[in-house]
């Protein structure tokens, strides 16, 4: 104990939960908490800050809403949805996460996740370590001309980027391109192996989208169009996330 | 002993269906029973404690008046009633008709084992080859093709599981009686059609039902082609693929129909096409069938859909009314998200498996072993609504027993390891404890003070332990504290689910269903549907404990009775047998042993003329006579032959299976005019089975069991069994909706009722409830049942009338009455209800008193109604659970009040939506489908917080002087103060009986510790005084609400009923009685006798026994000094002879 007392009427309490409850199917459940705490148990953020989701979700029930629109603990949650999984209600604590992340001011957002976000509206490519299409492009070709020639039975191995009307369109995680490269290898030989019918994209080929979990709305919005925009203009069918 | 026209059909064998079966049969109708399994007992074969005794006590439903008519022995291991045909194995196939007079058709499924063949010696077993699933222990042990449904029936018939049983023969050849015929010619000539565009499904769905199944098996590949084969050869089963080019399954179908509107047709689909499959069976398919098929799955379906329709249905029955006691079926936590691992880990078991496991006769014997490895068992966690309170799971409902089994299985387990000397940790992970009976909250505390841990929340996955010892259980208990805990067994309390069958049954009869499949029922009605006549009894409408389908089910015996009785069902049967035995009261014994050989297999190297000779050496013994088959009707013809002929005054007949004989003994006894209580069987077939270690091992056991027989004989009285004689008259104590109800539905079965109400009004406490939750109005109810009783020519009102004093026993009552001009009269009854109601309790708490805007929950409904309360004036209330409730001295749990705040806080919520209510609770007990307006409340913004009886909340009244109360409580979950600014605070302080201590005294009646009625067991005779004869319903009995009430009420009535319902009640055979010589009138006897069948009579001082009240349990004899108090049936000299014999 220690904090100050929960203030309860006359006045008509806070608007937040209600706010967010507008913006969900089903108000996201949020009323129906039975404080039962499976997804306190569950949840890998617990107990940090001394926070977890039965609490964050019974402040704004009780219309702490300073508390919960300022709690750092927001941007420690993952948004795995183990809390919802379990949820005896189906409650959608993440959405309410996330909209508490949005009432940051922008620039007070973590660096880490602010800097993946800024990197990635950089250029077309929708990558949070703000790799180039270019130079996405050559690393793929180098990568794949590599296995042609060095592992046998993958002669034929193909790793297009902006094959016009293939089936799939593949997004790839910045890390293995940038860091890792022979990382994305393992993926291409199973695609190679069913015969899909796959490519990149040069533009919006990165598929973390560090914007979400800012809850930049424009921003995310703006990385995930580019991408689906590309996977369009090259004719695909399907859009294979593979974040 | 059916007296009466009246027939009444129940559907389901469990507690429900025998506690329904019964009171209609004591009542004098013929019952049909129908269970669909091969055992009566329903889930109550599998489980052997019950709390608060943690005991069984099922017997304890057996007739107490007329015994005779009844087995009197453990009612789990079967039951036998002069009026009720109990048919296992057996459905119903069709209705037809209208109240009164329903027609029904049966199906019995047919087994391969003939019962009265069968003599349950289990040969067949040791050579079964099939290993299958045992049903009875929940799938933790293994079982054979031929098995036992149950370990206790009686008889105990074994029988084939045909889906599994691979017709190999070997138990046919091992049968030592010939009880098996395993061919099924019918399967070898029964055609199924197989339609898939697929080859490969074609195929091999016709090896394995030519192979496996012995069917005769067509296949067509298109639909087109299907019908051609139908048209040209037909068929008698159709397995019908959904997806096919061109002509699609459903399009057969429809086109199959009007070829042949009787074609039995089964839809194969895969799992994303199950929504048309079963859009196809609204059209007429039988069912389906989902690929991929599993063989092991698919042969026995196919096998049961063959035996439907191959089963002859039964000859055509009327009936006036219907009892469905289906019971419930239980959630299967493979089927969620499963994030315990049940199925996966093998210490993850259900409540119905830790059953077993605790069981003498389950999988481990009742050692409290792990089922992984069979290691001792240390620590048990139970998890609370698994497939409860879950909308994951569709289970916007609580299943309403859990809490309380959870608590019991804890305690059981608890005494279990403490007997064997082990230490056992126990903890139950909840939600709410919803000890919602009366005895309930003193159960919890009494477990938690002997060791069980409570701790509320929801654990998010159970997983092994990294060591791979014992499993893990993150929670996270109410102040944010993060605990891992670890368990070695973890035990899901699975909910409810509508039983098996239930669907089916209910569109057969056209009976509604509730939103989550069970029945539904009619406002203020926990048994009637919309279709008079036919009735929920037991669990069927929604899982309930012992006590409550116990209720229920006498309930619904009431509602059934009360139809069959407007069709004239109470007539007296013409050929009513009137029995006049022969009177050998002064005759010397004469007996005749008759031995059945079983076609010489019991007497096979026995040398006869020695038995014979051997026996007759006692002169009491004048015949012995050798029969081949007394089963069959040729034997027993010949036995009754003997019997006419030699006319002796005792017989004793050496046989099989002695229970099968009890029908038949009395209809002898009817056609030789000889008391059956003077005729005994005595199984000589199992002495003959069992090796022993003398020179002629049979004969001596055999001749044994018959000099046992003997003596038993020559004592056994010859006196006729006692009766008392009935005022066919009822008093109801207790104007209210209870005592009206109770009134009434004796009234309407045409007995005189004295309805006694010491108010100037009737109606009690309808006058100051005006709605139910579901928005149901109560005033038309008060009038309508007001008017009933007021213009019914049976009912006699006393207004402003009590009870001064009273005397009697069961059968005939004295009540003095008393008016309000100081007028006594006595009147005289058969049978007294009590229903004497309770108030609103009184309160001091909370600053009660000192502010008029603390109220109670029954204040606000008055200000809601009359309008002293504006919802939209109010900007926040506060509502307080459990005042001076759950805690002692009034420690229980009144059951209505979490209900009514839901009510009013919804109605609030309704008229005001911007109005704060903040509920302070300790548990919510809104049990069963209350639950989902719990979940409205939530969602309508009512914000609930728990407290704990160290942390009551605290009212203030306004120091401002603008009368606001300031309410400080505890956050737990966030561990902060709360303060609320509250324009009302109001208090649910539950319910107070009001039953008068002089008035239980007079009925000779207990009450409990706080004041409410005691019954005579609380679960198997939940409306009866432990005094027969007198009953209590409404909440003089138990908090309850209106339809609670009225159920209690109407239980009370049939069980007064029975009573009732005769002139003369006859006791049983074996009842206790008093030698006056040797009596000392020392009254001891008095004392010791738990059914006050005893009393001193002051004018001839002497001790007399109420033979109708005696149970003949013989507690007198054992206390009496002087051997003066003695039992029917078990005096000294018989005992003592029999147990020489037995040593002989």
């Amino acid at each position: 104990m220690g904090e100050a007392a929960i203030q309860i009427g006359p006045e008509r309490p806070s608007a937040f939960l209600d706010r967010v409850k507008e913006m969900l199917p089903e108000g996201g459940n949020l009323d129906l908490c039975l404080t039962c705490g499976a997804c306190a148990s569950g949840c890998p953020a617990t107990g940090l800050h001394g926070m977890d989701p039965r609490k964050f979700l019974r402040m704004a029930a009780l219309g702490l809403d300073e508390e919960i629109t300022t709690t750092p603990w927001v941007w420690m949650c993952s948004m795995c949805q183990r809390c919802v999984y379990v949820c005896p209600m189906k409650i959608d604590i993440p959405a309410l996460v996330y909209q508490a992340r949005a009432a940051w001011p922008r620039e007070e957002r973590p660096k880490g996740i602010l800097g993946s976000c800024d990197m990635a509206l950089r250029n077309e490519s929708g990558s949070a370590m703000g790799a180039s299409p270019e130079d996405f492009t050559f690393v793929v070709e180098d990568v794949a001309e590599e296995v042609r020639e060095n592992q046998p039975g993958f002669e034929d191995l193909q790793a297009p980027v902006d094959k016009q009307g293939a089936y799939f369109f593949l997004n790839q995680n910045s890390r293995e391109p940038v860091t890792e490269p022979d990382e994305m290898i393992p993926l291409w030989k199973i695609l190679h192996h069913v015969g899909a019918d796959w490519t990149y994209g040069s533009k919006g080929w990165g598929g973390e989208n560090y914007c979400m979990f800012l809850a930049d709305d424009e921003s995310w919005k703006h990385v995930v169009a580019t991408s689906i925009g590309q996977a369009h203009a090259l004719g695909c069918k399907v859009y294979l996330n593979t974040e | 002993m059916q007296t009466k026209i009246g027939k009444a059909l129940v559907i389901g064998g469990g507690i429900g269906g025998i506690r329904s079966a019964l009171d209609l049969a004591e009542f004098g109708y013929g019952v049909t029973l129908i269970e669909r399994t091969p055992h009566i007992g329903g889930i109550l074969s599998q489980l052997d404690y019950q709390f608060p005794t943690n005991r069984c006590g099922m017997c304890k439903m057996l007739p107490l008046v007329e015994r005779d008519a009844s087995s009197q022995f453990c009612l789990r291991k079967g039951l036998f009633h002069e009026n009720i045909d109990i048919r296992l194995s057996t459905e119903l196939a069709s209705v037809e008709g209208e109240p009164g007079q329903f027609k029904v058709t049966l199906r019995q499924e047919k087994n391969p084992v003939n019962p009265e063949l069968c003599i349950g010696c289990g040969k067949c077993v040791e050579v079964c080859p099939v290993d299958t699933a045992d049903a009875f222990n929940a799938g933790l042990s293994t079982r054979k093709a031929i098995y036992l449904p149950v370990p206790h029936n009686i008889p105990n018939t074994y029988r084939i599981d045909t889906g599994v049983c691979t017709q190999c023969g070997a138990c046919q050849d091992a049968c030592p009686t010939g009880a098996i015929q395993l061919l099924d010619e019918g399967r070898i000539t029964f055609n199924i059609l197989v339609v898939d565009d697929e080859l490969i499904v074609r195929d091999s769905l016709k090896e394995w039902l030519e192979v496996e199944g012995g069917f005769q098996v067509s296949m067509a590949e298109s639909g087109p082609e299907a019908l051609e084969h139908i048209k040209t050869h037909g068929c008698q089963l159709m397995l019908l693929d959904i997806k096919m080019p061109g002509m699609d399954g459903v399009e057969v179908l429809q086109k199959a129909k009007e070829l042949f509107p009787d074609l039995p047709v089964v839809m194969m689909t895969a799992y994303a096409t199950v929504e048309t499959a079963v859009e196809a069976m609204k059209i007429g398919a039988l069912d389906y069938l989902i690929k991929p098929f599993d063989p092991d799955a698919l042969i026995p379906k196919v096998i049961q859909i063959y035996q439907n329709l191959s089963t002859p249905v039964g000859p055509e029955l009327e009936v006036g009314a219907i009892v469905m006691s289906g019971g419930t079926s239980y959630y299967n936590p493979a089927e969620g998200k499963d994030t315990y691992g049940y199925g996966s880990l093998p210490d993850v078991v259900t409540s119905i498996e830790f059953e077993r496991l605790l069981s003498g006769t389950g999988p481990s014997g009742g050692k409290l072993v792990r089922p992984s490895d069979g290691r001792p068992i240390t620590r048990i966690a139970w998890l609370q609504c698994i497939g409860s309170r879950d909308t994951q799971s569709d289970a916007d409902f609580c299943s309403t027993i859990c809490c309380m089994y959870a608590i019991k299985e804890a305690m059981v387990a608890r005494e279990r390891a403490a007997r064997d000397g082990a230490q056992l940790d126990t903890s139950i992970y909840y939600m709410d404890m919803r000890t919602f009976g009366k005895s309930f909250q003193r159960y919890r505390d009494r477990s938690e003070a002997s060791g069980v841990a409570f701790k509320r929340g929801r654990v998010h996955s159970v997983v092994p332990d990294p060591s791979g010892e014992d499993l893990q259980l993150r929670w996270v208990a109410t102040d944010g504290t993060v605990a891992t805990d670890h368990a070695d067994l973890v035990v899901l309390s699975v909910g409810q689910r509508p039983a098996e069958g239930a669907q089916a049954l209910t569109d057969m009869l056209g009976i509604e269903r509730n939103p989550w499949g069970f029945v539904q029922t009619e406002a203020f009605s926990l048994t009637r549907t919309a279709r008079t006549g036919i009735v929920a009894s037991g669990a069927f409408a929604g899982l309930k404990d012992i006590s409550e389908s116990v209720i229920q089910a006498s309930a619904a015996a009431l509602a059934a009775s009360q139809t069959i009785h407007g069709a004239g069902g109470s007539i007296g049967l013409k050929d009513c047998p009137k029995t006049i035995y022969d009177d050998v009261a002064r005759q010397l014994p004469r007996i005749l042993v008759a031995i059945c050989t079983c076609n010489n297999a019991v007497t096979k190297g026995l040398d006869q003329a020695a038995l014979v000779h051997r026996l007759q050496n006692d002169p009491a013994v004048k015949q012995v006579h050798f029969l081949d088959h007394t089963c069959t009707a040729e034997g027993w013809q010949q036995l009754e032959d003997l019997i006419k002929k030699h006319r002796p005054n005792r017989v004793l007949i050496g046989a099989c299976l002695p229970y099968v004989y009890t029908r038949k003994l009395k209809q002898l006894g009817r056609d030789v005019a000889l008391d059956p209580r003077l005729m005994e069987v005595v199984d000589i077939r199992s002495a003959s089975l069992q090796p022993e270690a003398s020179d002629n091992p049979t004969a001596a056991g055999i001749e044994r069991i018959l000099t046992m027989g003997i003596a038993r004989l020559r004592h056994a009285s010859p006196n006729p069994v006692p009766t008392v004689p009935v005022f066919q008259r009822a008093l109801v104590v207790g104007g209210g909706i209870a005592g009206m109800t109770a009134a009434l539905s004796i009234a309407d079965h045409g007995f005189e009722v004295d309805l006694i109400e010491q108010s100037d009004q009737l109606g009690g406490n309808l006058h100051w409830l005006h709605h139910l939750i579901d928005g149901q109005e109560i005033e038309p109810l008060l009038t309508e049942t007001r008017d009933r009783v007021n213009h019914h020519p049976q009912i006699d009102v006393h207004l402003t009338t009590r009870i001064v004093a009273a005397f009697g026993q069961a059968g005939t009552f004295y009540s003095t009455i008393e008016d309000g001009d100081g007028q006594a009269r006595q009147l005289t009854h058969g049978a007294a209800i009590l229903a004497t109601g309770g108030s609103e309790a009184a309160t001091t708490a909370y600053g009660f008193g000192n502010s008029d805007r603390i109220i109670t929950q029954k204040m606000l409904e008055a200000q809601l109604h009359d309008g002293a309360i504006d919802p939209k004036a109010l900007k926040t209330v506060v509502m307080i659970q459990c005042v001076d409730s759950r805690e002692e001295p009034r420690n229980y749990c009144s059951r209505v009040c979490c209900p009514t705040t839901l009510k009013h806080a919804l109605a609030l919520k309704n008229a005001n939506p911007d109005l704060r209510i903040v509920v302070f609770y300790r548990d919510m007990m809104a049990t069963g489908f209350m639950e989902t307006y719990f979940t409205q409340a939530r969602k309508a913004g009512v914000t609930f917080i728990p407290y704990t009886l160290d942390g009551k909340p605290e009212v203030a009244v306004g120091a401002t002087g603008d009368q606001r109360l300031m309410v400080t409580a505890h956050e737990p979950f966030l561990d902060r103060p709360v303060e609320i600014s509250a324009d009302r605070v109001v208090l649910a302080t539950g319910i107070v009986p009001s039953l008068p201590q002089d008035l239980v005294q007079a009925y000779g009646v207990d009450q409990d510790e706080d004041a409410f009625f005691q019954e005579a067991e609380s679960k198997w005779r939940p409306v009866d005084a432990l005094k027969e004869g007198v009953f209590a319903c409404g909440i003089c009995h138990s908090p309850r609400n209106i339809g609670e009430s009225i159920a209690t009420a109407e239980a009370a009535a049939e069980r007064a009923l029975r009573i009732i319902a005769s002139e003369r009640v006859a006791s049983g055979s074996i009842i206790a009685g008093v030698h006056e010589s040797l009596c000392a009138l020392c009254e001891r006897c008095i004392e010791a006798c738990p059914y006050d069948a005893r009393m001193l009579d002051p004018d001839g001082e002497r001790i007399v026994v109420n033979p109708v009240m005696c149970q003949g349990c013989g507690a007198c004899a054992a206390v009496c000094p002087n051997d003066a108090a003695y039992v029917e049936g078990f005096d000294a000299d018989q005992v003592m002879e029999v147990i020489d014999a037995a040593l002989n």
